[in-house]
């Protein structure tokens, strides 16, 4: 029905989709014209305080005005520690069979909270190989205090939020144009300050969805910082110029290896776990292969981090660049960023 | 399939409170549509009868406007009627002769050896006969023509014959005449004296048109 009166009014915008990180706000709108959808306007905004309050969401209002986005409708994700997330096995689905709450109580069970106490949504898995008298689904949820505490400062400061949504299915729902082919499996890993996370998807259905909580960069970049001395700013120039240090200069020299050095120590966790996700995924769609693995957010810039992985895995590794999921409009500058895929990913879903 | 799954975690409860906050606008909106639509549409319409009424304003205008020239042409056309039959009557006034300086001429004329006692003007008609045709012509001849003539008859007292002589050529004096005619002389007896009584006929020169 959006869709449709967008395509008949001609040119209208999409809700501005929110991706409230714990330290970068990523806010991202989509133009329609005539059908057409374009990225119109992106914003990258730091995070003053830890609480998302009144006093944060009006100056967080006030940015977007200035950036040029248009509305007060906002779609935004359950940030990653209020989202409660399960995979659910069911009885068989039957026409009569109360399936909705089946898995509402079954999610509450999981949860270990009343049924009465949180939105939820679901959706079911695809077969796996194994043969199962169950039916498999995937619930993701937020309870009602939390939705509150999110909404709350948004009503106050006159945001009329739409959508609730869950970052990794605006994530997936973003690059859903690069995704793998039909009946093959891919990976998103969002590698975010604080915490990473990581999507598998098969048919274009997401059938795994992990949190990796110390994967987050920010733990490097405070390795980082008691080695060296420096603060996270000036980390942030060593880490993107690490490859165009002189190999002459003794001094660059040993800052390169310590960089190269907590990246791998870093990073090597993360990709255990990450053999092992793939492992699982594989394990339960025998019969496809894990095609590539998408990277994106904030510690997806790390240069080397691309060919160092695709060498690790044995598998496509690509960043996802805004541009490669959607056109934008002449001279935006955050393009080439692939922090914006959950805001893009929020705000495509917000006029579904 | 999960990606096309609407997901949408905002409680149930907010949910149904924004789409009824959301319909109430679109309402208020509709509604404020409908009266902005009526108001200007009261508004044209205003105008508009506003302008019938200007103009039956100026028709009624026209009309009084209209009647009034009407009485006006109506009063124009009695003075006109007025003003004609006066200059009718002042035609025939002066086509008529002024027989007032005739008579002051006679007086005039008279001297102190005369006394008139009979004015009389006749107009007489007599036939002249058309030229007789000849005979190589085939037509027939024309009728005779009426020529009309005032004729003035004085009769009168004159102290000797001679006054009347001279009182008689001061009428052909006049060259008012064709011809001064003394038709009749006696002696009267008038007290212990006598008069000459006398009558005279004189065809005014001219021709004669009957009085109006």
């Amino acid at each position: 029905m959006g869709v449709f009166l967008m395509q008949w009014i001609g040119s209208t915008y999409s809700p501005i989709g929110l991706d409230c990180g714990s330290r970068f706000i990523k806010a991202a709108q989509i133009q329609y014209t005539r059908g057409k959808p374009r990225v119109c306007a992106t914003a990258s905004i730091q995070r003053m305080s830890e609480q998302l309050d009144v006093a944060e969401v009006n100056r967080i209002s006030d940015v977007l005005y200035r950036q040029g986005f248009v509305g007060t409708r906002i779609a935004m994700a359950v940030p990653p520690a209020k989202i409660l997330t399960s995979i659910l096995e069911l009885p068989p689905r039957t026409t009569n069979s109360p399936f909705d709450q089946l898995a509402r109580v079954e999610f509450a069970r999981h949860q270990k909270c009343e049924p009465n106490t949180f939105e939820m949504s679901w959706w079911e898995l695809p077969h796996a190989s194994r043969v199962a008298k169950t039916t498999s689904v995937m619930a993701v949820g937020c309870r009602y205090t939390d939705a509150d505490a999110i909404l709350d400062p948004f009503d106050a400061v006159g945001l009329d939020v739409l959508k609730l949504d869950s970052s990794s299915v605006a994530t997936a729902r973003a690059c859903s144009n690069v995704l793998a082919r039909q009946g093959g499996i891919s990976a998103i890993l969002d590698l975010g300050w604080r915490s990473a996370s990581l999507v598998i998807l098969h048919d274009q259905t997401i059938v795994y969805d992990r949190p990796l909580g110390e994967a987050g960069i920010e733990q490097l970049y405070k390795d980082l910082s008691s080695s060296l001395g420096v603060k996270f700013d000036v980390i942030d120039v060593l880490i993107s110029q690490q490859t165009k240090l002189s190999s002459e200069n003794d001094g660059d020299m040993q800052a390169q290896r310590e960089i190269t050095r907590a990246i791998d120590n870093h990073f090597a966790m993360l990709l255990k776990d990450l053999e092992l996700s793939f492992s699982y995924a594989a394990n339960q769609y025998a019969s496809t292969n894990i095609d590539r693995l998408l990277l994106m957010g904030g510690g997806a810039s790390i240069p080397g981090l691309v060919k160092n992985w695709s060498e690790n895995l044995g598998m496509k590794v690509e960043i996802v660049h805004l541009a490669d999921l959607m056109p934008c409009v002449k001279g935006m500058a955050s393009s080439e960023r692939s922090s914006m895929t959950t805001a893009l990913g929020l705000a495509m879903g917000g006029t579904a | 399939m999960s990606l096309s799954t609407p997901i949408n975690l905002i409680p149930l409860y907010r949910q149904i409170k924004a789409e009824r906050n959301r319909r109430m606008r679109w309402w208020i909106g509709l509604w404020s549509g409908y009266a902005g639509v009526l108001i200007v549409l009261v508004g044209l319409l205003y105008l508009h009868l506003g302008t019938s009424r200007d103009l039956t304003h100026d028709l009624k205008q026209q009309d009084q406007q209209l009647s009034s020239l009407q009485n006006d042409t109506r009063q124009t056309q009695t003075m006109l009627l007025q003003v004609s039959q006066k200059l009718l009557s002042a035609r025939g006034l002066l086509e008529q002769p002024d027989w007032s300086q005739l008579l002051a001429v006679l007086a005039d004329l008279r001297g102190n050896d005369v006394v008139l006692e009979d004015v009389n003007l006749q107009l007489t008609a007599e036939a002249v006969p058309a030229p007789t045709p000849t005979k190589s012509s085939k037509s027939k001849a024309p009728p005779p023509t009426i020529k009309t003539k005032w004729n003035l008859q004085l009769e009168g007292h004159g102290k000797t014959p001679e006054s009347v002589s001279q009182y008689v050529l001061r009428l052909e004096a006049t060259q008012l005449f064709d011809q001064v005619n003394l038709l009749k002389t006696n002696r009267d007896p008038i007290g212990a004296g006598e008069a000459i009584s006398f009558s005279i006929q004189c065809p005014i020169k001219g021709r004669g048109r009957a009085p109006q």
